[in-house]
């Protein structure tokens, strides 16, 4: 047991300290592409959204697959955070801060794209429920309410955890800096003492938050699966989805966390807290994740070849498979299924560079996995004569990069404002494995 | 907020910490508070208070919000009665997932309510001197009232880095 | 002297005028920025949102179908059919409901013009103008007989005949005034002519003929009288067994007619006079004792025996067996009717082809049973092929020095091989009084536009006893005259004591005419002002009957021996592919053409909207390398043309196919007219056909014309004459309930002909807007309606055509309300989908959750260039971008009539709400009701045998009930 309080601490402030060439450089370029996305999408709100790709029957497609894509995103934060936390899993504790921020930066992304698609976005505070003088109020019978509550809950909740985990951080954080960070630590730390007094009302309010946070991890991916499961569509109708939507996001969204950890825990000098372990550790949760999905994959296909050949469920999946988007259902499944299942071998899981490669690719085959639902069950629709293929135009693309941009740039900002790991559950932990090993916790 | 009178020690470890509580608890010291960067278990443990009574706000908002959602879904679809899809008014399944996002919000924002109230009660309403040492790594005893003499004794026993009297 | 038909209306019309523009401003996009002129005395006979209608006629195509014009605060908005005339009996084609797009048409003449030394028009005064014609047919009076010309359309009426006073006046020979009808049917005026000594066109009468055999004639596209004929065909079907009309079609290219047929005999191009040959020779072959034969057909048989079956089954490209089949069944269901040739199947032999076929009726005893001749009012003939020919040739001589051009275009719609085009550019004077710009009007020196017919007097007379009036519908939009107006200013001026007509302007010369009429129809009356009024409410005197047996014609003792042989075939040369030019509905022959709503529609057998196409079988495409959207390029003798390729399996392997109404078919066609009545020969060409590099995507609208085994539209026959239905009893929510009406439909696709005069129907009713060929190719169309064509189960299978009207099926349990956030749409008490637009956001989730696929989205702002706008309904509010849009059955016409019946204090009565689709199907396929109410039409029609919901296996209950389509294999 090498890291002492101090060491730790110091590591963590480290992180803060003045950023260097290549920080800028990662800032201004996710500025850059984030302001590209703004762009095109200024565009279609000049002009309509004749600019995109989409027609009848395809009247979703990129914009949409974005948006289930970052929710998915965003779920490994939680589940890290809360899921992990009441399951007692130690190996949280380095990673979960990262989580949690990415998950927040998620959502504030994903959120964006339901009010892009939209047909005249001005009016989107139409989809809540609010008094109005026309006395109309919303449908709840509408997936896409679902969504509005799903998400907006879910942002708040994970905003809440993340800033409430912080605080003792920021306390912690706050006696050493100067300047406009300790009027902001001072503010995050919401007047932390760490009294026995305080930490009596923290830790079981904590606990509380973890129980919230739960179900909602579920049902949000479950609601966002909804708007297609709910729908008569071929290929959208399926009583599987909220699992397998589920599974996939976390997949995708620990993936993702692997992705951000790798660099990170080198440029910040994290090796010490994010050990091998813990990567090694997701890496399990990536490779049992892919398995459910490979799983509910097979389960789609099989049970729809199963139907007779004028089925249209059939139809459909064969096109998937066969028809004009077939590379990409491929690809998919060479990225979701193949990849990650080497990581049923120790030696991969070992090695940092292949779990980041398993990962990158497992965020493209979840991106592409959206996109094979929502457009190959478009394209592809009951009446034959109204099938027509879709093809994003170059303002979706923007809008779709434009979102890492946005992404990251909050991400980066995050970084150099909060604590990357959790100082005071690492103190924890600390503490219990000096006691093991008998040694003084804070010697060295 | 008054000073209030008392002896303050400072520990490394949690172990010794723990010991320090036991001993003034034992040596008749009624108020004995702690600061720390963790929630130490051991600690926690010896200072032996009852768990925190947060539970009777949070899950009572959890309630509150339940009825919200049920008010809000219920209520707005009868105020003004359109059928979409030959579906009922009322219709249960997919009001039961707004009535669920409602609860787990308005649950979790008194939750938040509810810590800030009790932090605030345990932190600033509550004297602990140089409580800022003990963000980082070390872990205050602070016993009020008192003999001091005693209180010193009992702390340098228990391992304390260092002992002072406040006031 | 100003125009009558102002001076009838005077300062009204300016109010109205004025109103109109309020209107406009009111229903336009950009409401704010326009003006609102109100009132000042309003006019008695004006009421603010009440419409107001007038009849009139219909000058899209010679068949003149009257009309009614709906007009609201002082502009004419919709057309319908007038339902007391005897030819349309309430309906009109695709091409008559887009005619009111002419009127409001953005490059309309707003004025005379005359073309400068820069060779550009500008515009003149009008007195200016007439005084340059007058000057100029002074002068070319010195040089000579022929040198004042004039080409008119066929105008059987007031104006034909005052063009012809005009014309005797300025010293023309009779021949000097040219009728050109680019579809003459000339080659049946010869064959009468040639069998019966009458130049006539016969009249058919479908309702009565068992059978009905259509030698490539497109009677239910643009053939003679194409509503008529489709209404008489449909009286016959939707019905199963032995008294359904059975339509058999015998041609090379399975057209839209072709799609009504029960059978397809695949003649090879010009194999359609094999058949019929064959057919008269196996019905007078004593051996297949054919009972009730005419003698004089029995007579015919030596030498007809002379043709050798094999040989006939050869030329005409099909078995002898399936000629054999078809006269089997011609000897059985009598009386029958033959009709032909139409354009497609217009070849040297077309008269040949003409009088074989009228044999044929002769024989089977078709004659006054179903075929008529003495209906034929003979005014204004089109003239012979032959005198265009040599119009051209004088033009291009220059012998002609004034040429005076009325609503014909022979630049644009004559085979370019003619030259006619160049021979324009020979002559000084080119005066025409066309009111848009088109390739003859663009080659004119003076420009003196005509009204449109919705704003000008006149009559015309389609058929003995049939007078349909033409009368104002509205003040003229901007500084045009009426044509015969302009002669007759123009003969004032002249130094010709015969040009002084006395009538003091055209409408008076109207009058006289209509008086004339008023006597002929209804004899002597003290008030003949009364009856005129009385006409022209009604739309004009018909005192229209079938004629007497007696005046059938008898045929001509060693008339019909001539047309007994085989002609020679032609030398293949020019290419391996016979080439087959083919009329459509929107497309015509070519004039109005380019009008948006003509363009917009797709055409339904290919789909393809704004483009013309060249249609090649799977088998030759394969051969050729050419998949559908290639270019290719069409080569023949006369000519090449570049067109994007089509494949269809409607078509013979041994052919090309291209449509006509544009320049690229004209291009194509070799200079060879009809032995018989000199008449243009549209099928004569072989063409080389090479694939010409890949093309831009296709404005096309299918996706994949096959079923898939899916059996989405279904059939029935005498043998299974009911329909398995799914079991829908089990119901998991109570039925929403629908206190007063539940609104319905039904749609019988045995009547059905995929005319698509219902699809611009509702483009003109509700505001539909045009979004132009890009979007087209990119799938968004914006058609409420849309004619799904299948043609089979499977790419390479059985050829089926079944056709599917796919609009709003106002389903009780509609997939796309419940998944919309923001209750834009949602299910009333009478059982319509409503779609709030003011309301929706556009999340198009609706759209994605709609089997069907009906709702239609504002990619863009719609246009509606100036003064397009004018034509918009005010009833309908104009969708803005980012807005769903759909079918509402019209609701507004259901809310005017339960309005009005709630003034009136009584029930809403069947049949009075008639959706915009519903009234213009000249098939009468659509019935629209009450469900509620069992004695309705559509109840009835709901609880056939034969009727079927849209994929209702999804239990979406819609409110619109298909009537399967009967399909015979083999007649019953």
């Amino acid at each position: 047991m090498s890291l002492s309080f101090e060491r730790l601490q110091a590591t963590v402030r480290a992180t803060h300290g003045r950023p260097g060439r290549g920080y800028w450089i990662l800032l201004s370029l996710s500025a850059a592409l984030a302001a590209w996305g703004g762009w095109a999408y200024s565009l279609i709100v000049r002009n309509g959204l004749v600019l995109t790709g989409l027609e009848r029957p395809g009247g979703w497609g990129n914009l949409i697959t974005d948006f289930v894509f970052w929710v998915g995103i965003a779920h490994s934060g939680t589940l890290i955070s809360a899921i992990l936390f009441l399951f007692r899993a130690k190996f949280r504790t380095a990673v979960y801060r990262v989580a949690e921020m990415m998950t927040v930066f998620a959502v504030m992304t994903a959120g964006l794209y339901p009010i892009f698609h939209l047909g005249r976005p001005w009016f989107a505070y139409w989809l809540f429920p609010y008094p109005n003088e026309r006395g109309i109020w919303v449908n709840f019978r509408s997936p896409l309410i679902w969504d509005v509550f799903a998400i907006s809950t879910y942002f708040i909740v994970s905003t809440v955890f993340l800033l409430v985990g912080v605080a003792p951080d920021a306390a912690a954080l706050r006696d050493g800096a100067t300047g406009w960070r300790r009027k902001l630590y001072g503010l995050l730390a919401f007047g932390w003492r760490g009294t026995d007094e305080q930490w009596r009302h923290y830790t079981r309010a904590y606990l509380f938050f973890a129980a919230f946070a739960t179900p909602l991890v579920v049902s949000v991916h479950s609601v966002v699966s909804w708007d297609f499961a709910v729908s008569i569509l071929p290929g959208w109708h399926s009583t599987l989805f909220p699992p397998y939507f589920v599974a996939g996001a976390i997949l995708s969204g620990v993936a993702m966390v692997i992705v951000i950890l790798v660099p990170l825990r080198r440029w910040l000098h994290l090796e010490e807290i994010i050990t091998p372990h813990h990567l090694d550790m997701l890496s399990r949760l990536v490779l049992l994740t892919s398995l459910i999905v490979t799983y509910s994959y097979s389960t789609e296909i099989l049970t729809a070849l199963g139907e007779p050949a004028s089925d249209p469920e059939r139809s459909t999946f064969l096109y998937r498979m066969t028809g004009d988007y077939a590379p990409l259902f491929w690809l998919m499944v060479t990225c979701n299924c193949v990849g990650p299942a080497l990581l049923l071998s120790g030696k991969v899981r070992r090695s940092i560079p292949a779990i980041f490669a398993i990962s990158l690719l497992v965020n493209v085959g979840m991106w592409l996995e959206r996109f094979n639902i929502v457009v190959t069950s478009l394209a592809h629709d009951r009446l034959p004569f109204d099938w027509r293929v879709y093809t994003p135009t170059w303002v979706e693309w923007a809008m779709t990069f434009g979102a890492f941009g946005w992404f990251f740039f909050w991400f980066l900002v995050g970084l150099k404002v909060l604590p990357p790991v959790s100082i005071a559950e690492m103190k924890e932990d600390l503490a219990h494995a000096a006691h093991a090993s008998g040694e003084v916790a804070h010697a060295g | 907020m008054p000073v209030e009178p008392g002896v303050l020690g400072s520990f490394a470890e949690p172990a010794a910490a723990a010991r320090a509580v036991r001993a003034l608890r034992a040596g008749g010291f009624a108020d004995v508070r702690v600061a720390m960067p963790a929630p130490f278990p051991e600690v926690v443990a010896a200072i032996g208070k009852p768990r925190s009574l947060i539970d009777f706000i949070t899950f009572p908002g959890a309630i509150v919000g339940l009825l919200c959602g049920i008010a809000l879904t219920v209520g707005t679809s009868l105020a003004w009665p359109l059928v979409t899809g030959g579906k009922p008014i009322v219709s249960v399944p997919p009001f039961v997932i707004v009535i669920f996002e409602v609860t787990v919000l308005i649950g979790s924002l008194t939750n938040l309510l509810a810590m800030s109230a009790g932090t605030w009660h345990g932190g600033r309403a509550r004297f602990f001197p140089a409580h800022q040492k003990f963000n980082a790594d070390r872990i205050g005893v602070f016993a009020v009232g008192g003999e001091p003499a005693r209180a010193e004794r009992l702390l340098r026993e228990s391992g304390a880095e260092e002992v002072g009297r406040v006031g | 002297m100003t125009d009558p038909s102002e001076k009838a209306l005077g300062r009204r019309t300016f109010l109205r005028i004025a109103g109109a523009l309020g209107v406009v401003a009111g229903c336009s996009p950009k409401a704010a920025t326009q003006k609102v002129i109100p009132f000042l005395v309003p006019p008695d006979d004006i009421v603010p949102g009440t419409p107001l209608y007038y009849r009139t006629v219909c000058r899209e195509c010679p068949a003149g179908c009257g009309v009614t014009a709906r007009t609201r605060e002082g502009r004419a908005v919709k057309l319908e059919g007038n339902p007391e005339d005897p030819i349309g009996r309430g309906a009109l084609c695709a091409r008559g409901q887009a005619g009111i797009q002419a009127l409001y048409a953005p490059d309309r003449f707003k004025g005379p013009m005359r073309r400068g030394a820069d060779g550009r028009l500008a515009p003149v005064g009008w007195d200016e103008a007439e005084d340059a014609l007058s000057k100029a047919l002074v002068a070319a009076r010195e040089k000579g007989p022929g040198a004042i010309r004039m080409v008119t359309r066929p105008e059987p009426g007031s104006a034909g005949a005052f063009q012809e006073a005009f014309m005797r006046a300025v010293g023309g020979a009779a021949e000097d005034r040219l009728v050109l009808d680019p579809f003459d049917p000339a080659p049946l005026r010869a064959a009468g002519e040639a069998l019966f000594s009458r130049t006539e066109i016969p009249v058919y009468d479908l309702t009565r003929a068992r059978s009905i055999v259509s030698f490539g004639a497109d009677f239910l596209e643009t053939w003679l009288s194409p509503v008529e004929y489709a209404r008489q065909l449909a009286e016959g079907r939707g019905r199963v067994g032995e008294d359904r009309t059975r339509l058999t079609w015998v041609s090379p290219r399975l057209s839209l007619t072709g799609y009504s047929a029960d059978g397809w005999l695949r003649a090879r191009a010009g194999g359609e006079l094999a058949v019929a040959l064959g057919l008269l020779r196996w019905l007078a072959d004593p051996a297949n004792g054919v009972p009730g034969l005419a003698p004089e057909a029995r007579a015919l048989f030596p030498r007809l025996a002379a043709l050798d079956p094999a040989e006939l089954s050869r030329r005409a490209g099909v078995p002898w067996a399936g000629i054999e089949r078809l006269g089997r069944e011609l000897a059985l269901r009598r009386p029958s009717a033959l009709l032909g040739p139409g354009q497609s199947s217009q070849g040297p032999d077309a008269t040949q082809l003409a009088a074989v076929i009228m044999l044929l009726n002769v024989a089977l005893g078709n004659l006054w049973q179903t075929v008529y001749y003495g209906l034929d009012p003979q005014e204004d003939p089109p003239s012979p092929f032959a005198e265009v020919e040599s119009l051209v040739a004088d033009m291009a001589a220059g012998r002609v020095q004034v040429l005076l051009v009325h609503h014909a275009d022979p630049a644009g719609t004559l085979p370019a091989a003619l030259r006619a085009g160049e021979a324009l550019g020979k002559v000084p004077l080119v005066v025409s009084f066309g009111d848009r710009p088109d390739p003859t009007t663009s080659r004119a020196h003076l420009v003196l536009p005509d009204h449109h017919a919705l704003e000008a007097w006149g009559d015309v007379t389609p058929r003995l006893g049939v007078v349909n009036l033409c009368q104002p519908a509205m003040t003229p939009l901007a500084d045009t005259r009426a044509a015969g107006q302009v002669l007759l200013e123009v003969g004032a001026k002249l130094p010709f004591p015969a040009a002084h007509f006395p009538w003091p302007d055209f409408y008076d010369y109207t009058q006289t005419r209509a008086q004339m009429y008023a006597m002929v129809a209804l004899g002597k009356f003290p008030d003949l002002m009364a009856i005129q009024r009385d006409a022209l409410q009604r739309g004009g005197y018909w005192s229209y009957q079938l004629p007497a047996r007696k005046e059938m014609p008898d045929l001509l003792r060693g008339a019909a021996e001539r047309f007994l042989s085989l002609p020679p075939s032609p030398p293949p040369e020019g290419g391996d592919l016979d080439l087959v030019v083919f009329p459509t509905v929107l497309r015509g022959d070519g004039r109005g053409a380019d009008l948006p709503w003509r363009r917009e529609v797709p055409d339904t057998v290919s789909s393809l909207s704004w483009i013309p196409w060249a249609e090649l079988s799977p088998a030759t495409a394969r051969r050729l390398g050419v998949a559908t959207g290639d270019r290719v390029s069409v080569t023949t003798s006369a000519g090449r043309a570049e067109l994007q390729a089509y494949v269809y399996p409607g078509l013979r392997d041994d052919a090309v196919a291209l449509p006509l109404g544009g320049p690229e078919a004209l291009a194509v066609l070799p200079p060879v007219r009809d032995g018989g009545s000199g008449a243009i020969a549209f099928r004569s060409a072989r063409a080389a056909v090479a694939r010409a590099g890949r093309g831009k995507p296709l404005p096309i609208l299918e996706g994949s014309p096959y079923q898939h085994g899916r059996e989405i539209v279904r059939t029935v026959s005498a043998a299974a004459p009911a329909l398995r239905r799914p079991d829908l009893s089990h119901l998991m929510y109570r039925e929403p309930e629908h206190p007063t009406h539940r609104w319905g439909m039904a749609i019988d696709l045995d009547r059905c002909t995929g005319c698509q005069a219902c699809v611009v129907a509702c483009f003109a009713e509700n505001n539909v807007p045009v979004m132009g060929p890009e979007a087209a190719s990119q799938g968004r169309y914006m058609g409420w309606i849309r004619m799904e064509r299948y043609l089979g189960d499977e790419p390479g299978g059985e050829l089926e055509v079944n056709l599917l009207p796919m609009l709003c099926q106002q389903c009780t349990n509609a997939p796309c309300e419940p998944v919309c956030p923001v209750y834009a749409t949602y299910h009333t008490a009478e059982g319509l989908n409503a779609q709030v637009y003011n309301r929706c956001v556009g999340t198009r989730y609706c759209s994605n959750n709609c089997p069907y696929k009906v709702r239609t989205f504002n990619w863009r702002d719609a246009q509606f260039p100036k003064p397009l706008q004018m034509q918009l309904n005010p009833d309908v509010t104009v969708r803005s971008k980012g807005v769903m849009e759909k079918c509402t059955f019209c609701v507004q016409r259901i809310r005017y009539a339960e309005n009005q019946a709630r003034d009136e204090g009584r029930p809403v009565r069947d049949g009075e709400i008639v959706p915009a689709c519903a009234q213009t199907c000249p098939a009468q396929a659509i019935a629209f009701g009450d469900l509620h109410d069992p004695g309705s039409r559509v109840s009835r029609l709901a609880g056939e045998k034969r009727g079927f919901g849209a994929l209702e296996e999804l239990n979406t209950r819609p409110a619109i009930t298909y009537l399967a389509r009967v399909r015979e294999k083999e007649e019953p």
